[in-house]
């Protein structure tokens, strides 16, 4: 079912191994071609995610207005989102189209590091590439690790990998999610910050517990995909600090791409 | 619950789900595939396959009882007879794939892949050494099958390297280490035994011939891709062949010329065999060949795209047949002089339930042994269906044996 993702994947793994002779960096070079492809998508996800933050203040302020009708509150927000562009699934949207790249990535090094005769057997007929079958089999210890193994099959030192897992992970996520606005005295905390706030905590730890029992090679992977991520979203906010939060009713100026026009905005347009 | 809520929620759910659904899809794979060593006596074998080894006979495929030292069939707490079995999982795990090697009449070498060796009692399945299994050095897994050299000597692909044991019977069989030869990659090959020089092949390219007295390498020779494949003697031509996963079959000489070669579409991980002067090749992309030796291995035939998966076991020459097994879950009886689907056969493969990926082992009819027609012994990759017997020639199923 993923082989026509896996196999690319494979393939480039391998052509990137036989251009550096080394596993890891092959794993790196793929990391970062891969982010890279996946760039408009990073910066389309940000932007939703700045744009939500933005109109926190003006949808805090609607849940208090209808704070005992949920159909008008969920008419008004949407109203919200339609009038600033937002399409509240568009981070998910990012976040599907990355996950089958992300599944495709792992199985990928499972298949390229192949340690059983199963995996080197199940590696057959995936290299596209006439030519590269001359690199199997792909090196896969490195610095006295070997790749195909968890940490904890691995010399102690290798247990630093999912620190450096849940180092990056909680560093990146800090950098995704836009800066908080200060909380006035006496003001409720806003839940969906509370819940930004413990997915940041929460998913660092979660990558770091599943990195104890996957290979090395896919923490290699872990911890150069989240410094990329870091880097990318760090110039995205720099980028971004210049604008501040939206006055209520205030809309954000940015035009927004294949924002369909809401009916009364047809209906004024059309007089 | 407000929209953002959701959102996040839902971020949250996806992103647990999927990296279960990750660790599910690609959960580490099984090691490999069963390995059967048929015993001495010719009718019973040991099935070794993930954490469990046992004994069944291969007339009937029934699992056999543990026997005591009495003679007597071992019986548990509530009186059942105990089945022949060694179970890995009271081992510290140990998992096995390589063919276990029977020593003598009533001790089995039972290799598990973490390079440890186990001393099992052939009556009873016990293992025999109260103390720690002889341990291979280094790290990595035990793979290949093993070569039994003479009485005392045995060789095995070790990981990165083939290693010689010698085995001692003064009190208690003891293991000890004769010489060690180190490859850059894993030896999964078996090997075979010429004159004093064992030929075998390596993960990292190379066919060696190794001195069978030292552990001396005498020649190596690059083969364009890893090997799997053990090197096949050619006794009346005295020269091997050796196939390779880039496709290259070579016939090479003893003394380590290549003579000639053939290239096969895909991968060739399985050993070929040899008979009457041709040699026949499968590779994984489904492919049949039949060489022929005495012509510089010019095809005589390719088997035409009727099978639909890579076959990785060696293949069954009869008189008529060219028998296959394929990952496809399916047995293919090929016409031995064309390739073709044999008509005697209907021209049906038969399904099985799991892939095929250990090799098979044919038997000969034999009245002395019980053996009432030719046998041919397949095992699967389903455990509903490990190790089944078929007539040779008929492709009638006449047991099955489930775990």
């Amino acid at each position: 079912m993923w082989d026509f993702i896996i196999n690319p994947f494979v393939t480039a793994l391998t052509l990137f191994y036989s251009w550096t002779g080394n596993i890891v960096f092959s794993i790196v070079v793929f990391t970062i071609v891969t982010r890279m492809l996946t760039y408009p998508m990073t910066v389309q996800q940000q932007r939703s995610t700045k744009k939500m933050q933005e109109i926190q203040p003006m949808l805090k302020k609607l849940q208090e207005k209808h704070k005992n009708d949920r159909d008008a509150l969920a008419k008004e927000q949407m109203k919200l989102y339609q009038e600033n562009g937002i399409n509240p699934a568009s981070g998910c949207v990012g976040m599907f189209i990355q996950l089958p790249i992300f599944i495709g990535l792992y199985q990928a090094i499972i298949f390229a590091l192949a340690a059983t005769p199963l995996q080197l057997l199940d590696m057959s007929g995936r290299l596209l590439i006439p030519g590269l079958t001359a690199q199997i089999p792909l090196q896969n210890t490195w610095l006295g690790m070997d790749l195909t193994l968890p940490p904890t099959a691995n010399p102690i030192y290798a247990m630093a990998l999912p620190l450096l897992v849940v180092v990056t992970t909680w560093a990146q996520s800090k950098l995704t999610l836009p800066p908080t606005p200060p909380r006035a005295e006496g003001e409720q905390p806003d839940q969906t910050v509370a819940m930004q706030q413990s997915m940041t905590t929460m998913m660092p730890l979660m990558f770091g517990f599943f990195s104890l029992s996957f290979s090395v090679g896919i923490s290699i992977y872990f911890i150069t995909s989240n410094l990329i991520g870091a880097f990318q979203y760090g110039i995205l906010n720099r980028l971004n600090s210049q604008s501040k939060p939206l006055a209520e009713g205030q809309i954000i100026e940015e035009p927004v791409k294949n924002q369909k026009p809401t009916k009364k905005e047809a209906l004024k347009a059309k007089r | 619950m407000n929209l953002s809520k959701k959102l996040l929620l839902q971020i949250t759910f996806i992103t647990t789900l999927s990296l279960g659904f990750l660790t599910a899809c690609v959960s580490p794979l099984g090691v490999g595939w069963s390995a059967i060593t048929v015993l001495n006596d010719g009718v019973t074998a040991i099935v070794a396959f993930e954490s469990i080894a046992e004994k069944i006979d291969l007339r009937t495929g029934d699992a056999l009882v543990a026997v005591d030292s009495q003679g007597q069939n071992q019986l548990d707490e509530d009186g059942n007879v105990v089945l022949w079995q060694v179970n890995g999982r009271s081992l510290d795990n140990a998992q096995f794939f390589s063919p276990p090697i029977q020593v003598s009449d009533d001790l089995l070498l039972l290799p598990a892949v973490d390079l440890r060796l186990f001393q099992v009692n052939l009556a009873s399945g016990e293992i025999v050494a109260n103390e720690t299994p002889f341990t291979i050095g280094g790290s990595g897994q035990l793979i290949s099958q093993s070569v039994r050299l003479d009485a005392m000597t045995l060789l095995m692909g070790a990981p990165h390297g083939v290693i010689s044991l010698h085995l001692s019977e003064d009190e208690e069989t003891q293991l000890s280490q004769n010489w060690k030869v180190d490859t850059t990659h894993p030896v999964w090959s078996g090997g075979v035994v010429v004159d004093d020089h064992v030929y075998f092949t390596s993960l990292d390219h190379q066919l060696y011939s190794i001195k069978t007295e030292t552990g001396e390498v005498d020649w190596t020779i690059d083969l364009g891709g890893a090997a799997t494949a053990t090197p096949v003697y050619d006794d009346q031509n005295k020269m091997l062949y050796v196939a390779s996963l880039s496709g290259d079959v070579y016939a090479v000489s003893l003394e380590g010329d290549i003579l000639s070669s053939f290239r096969a579409k895909d991968w060739v991980w399985g050993t070929p065999t040899l008979k009457d002067a041709v040699l026949y090749v499968p590779d994984l992309a489904g492919n049949v060949y039949a060489l022929d030796t005495t012509a510089g291995l010019s095809l005589l035939w390719r088997s035409e795209s009727v099978i639909t998966d890579g076959i990785r076991t060696t293949p069954i020459v009869l008189e008529d047949f060219v028998i296959v097994g394929s990952r496809d879950k399916k047995l293919y009886w090929l016409d031995r002089e064309t390739g073709l689907l044999s008509s005697r056969m209907n021209q049906n493969p038969l399904q099985l339930d799991g892939e095929v990926l250990s090799n098979m082992i044919y038997l000969e009819q034999d009245q002395a042994l019980d053996i009432e027609q030719d046998l041919l012994v397949v095992s699967t990759l389903s455990k509903r269906e490990l190790v089944i017997g078929f007539n040779a020639k008929t492709g009638e199923r006449l047991w099955t044996h489930r775990r």
